[in-house]
């Protein structure tokens, strides 16, 4: 048992190593923010005559606007105004739109942001919820294994240190009351290369 | 050395293994927000004399240590008109939405109890609170985790490599789970 647990510890770790480190270090810079320099962001507002009137659904309307723009990131999804605009945001790291349509749907208002370094990773760490194409279900899935890995770091490594401890201990006694050494038990067996 | 490197792997870890299960239930709940807040509220009154010459973005502050609170107390809440003062204190768990009508003296104060799930998501990497000085000590706990987090991962690697039978699986594990991961992360970013 202990084998299996030690194995699923190791290559849980192996597999996710990428994923739980980004999630460290972008939420390391996201809580120190003197860490790094601010940056400067560059924004663009532009407003476009573009008639979305033939596009029957919001989310239908999202892709369009995502298309004809060429608008990068992932959707979120569309936010009607009450004046009767449709507001849609796309995001990925270091990069936000903003794209609202006027209530008669004959012109948009698109906002691009670009970020800095810092604020490409905190965004790296804020990307939740699942949306958007392929690639950002993949991204929100392995940041689902990356939080469950770390439930399982936490209760695999507390198990093996209960067993080696308990190992070691018994181990240890045994020794000591077989051959009356007086030395602390050791790691070195759990530790030592195999063939 | 790998013994010594093996124990703070394993030690380290130990210390640590309770803010990762907290981080990690915390990670998944900001994913699929397993339960709404709770909405349980209690609402006492406290004698309160504000001092007018306060700025009203310092108004929150000012309530919250007056009524010995602990939390923040945000600027964008605060709401002046002729007749009264409302502001809001929050903390991991609680909200308090506090109502001051003109000349009264009194602090209308509705308490908002948002249940475990919301203090298990503020735990999530707050470095201190307000007024709550032991909220410091778990500030020190992030950053320790931080550090153990990189370490063990660096550790673990070291360990792996002592480890001649499990090196082709573990090259293979790295490559398309983490190698993947960061083409991924290079993608979004770049080309997303």
């Amino acid at each position: 048992m202990y084998e299996v647990i030690r194995k699923v510890h190791l290559y849980t770790a192996m597999i996710l190593l990428t994923f739980v480190l980004m999630y460290f270090i972008s939420g390391y810079v996201l809580i120190h923010r003197d860490l790094m320099p601010e940056g400067e962001t560059d924004k663009e507002t532009v407003r476009l005559p573009l008639s979305t009137t033939h596009v029957a659904s919001p989310n239908d309307l999202s892709g369009y606007l995502q298309e004809t723009l060429e608008i990068h990131g992932k959707p979120a999804p569309p936010r009607q105004l009450k004046d009767g605009r449709v507001r849609f945001d796309y995001f990925r790291p270091g990069d936000y739109s903003r794209v609202t349509v006027s209530a008669e749907g004959d012109s948009v208002v698109h906002l691009r942001e670009l970020y800095g370094a810092r604020q490409t990773l905190i965004g790296m760490h804020r990307m939740h919820n699942y949306g958007g194409n392929i690639l950002y279900q993949l991204w929100v899935l392995l940041y689902d294994l990356a939080s469950l890995s770390l439930i399982l770091f936490g209760l695999t490594g507390v198990y093996m240190w209960y067993k080696i401890t308990q190992d070691v201990w018994s181990d240890g006694l045994c020794l000591q009351s077989a051959m009356g050494m007086q030395q602390p038990p050791s790691f070195s067996w759990c530790t030592q290369s195999n063939p | 050395m790998r013994d010594w490197i093996f124990k703070i792997h394993i030690y380290a870890g130990l210390l640590c293994s309770p803010y990762l299960l907290i981080f990690g239930l915390s990670s998944l709940h900001f994913n699929h927000k397993f339960t709404t807040p709770a909405e349980d509220t209690v609402s006492w009154t406290h004698p309160l004399q504000l001092d007018s010459s306060i700025e009203k973005r310092q108004l929150g502050l000012a309530v919250r240590d007056s009524l010995g609170l602990m939390g923040w107390g945000p600027w964008w809440e605060v709401r002046q008109s002729d007749e009264e003062t409302r502001v809001q204190v929050v903390r991991p768990g609680k909200r308090y939405d506090v109502r001051m009508p003109v000349g009264e003296g009194i602090a209308y104060v509705e308490e908002t109890r948002l249940g475990y799930w919301a203090v298990v998501n503020s735990l999530h990497a707050t470095m201190r609170l307000p007024n709550a000085p032991f909220m410091s000590l778990w500030g020190v706990y992030t950053e320790i985790t931080t550090w153990v987090v990189l370490f063990s991962a660096a550790s673990g690697i070291y360990l792996w490599t002592a480890r001649r039978s499990e090196r082709r699986i573990g090259w293979i594990l790295m490559a398309s789970g983490s190698g993947t991961s960061l083409l991924l992360i290079i993608y979004i970013t770049v080309w997303g």
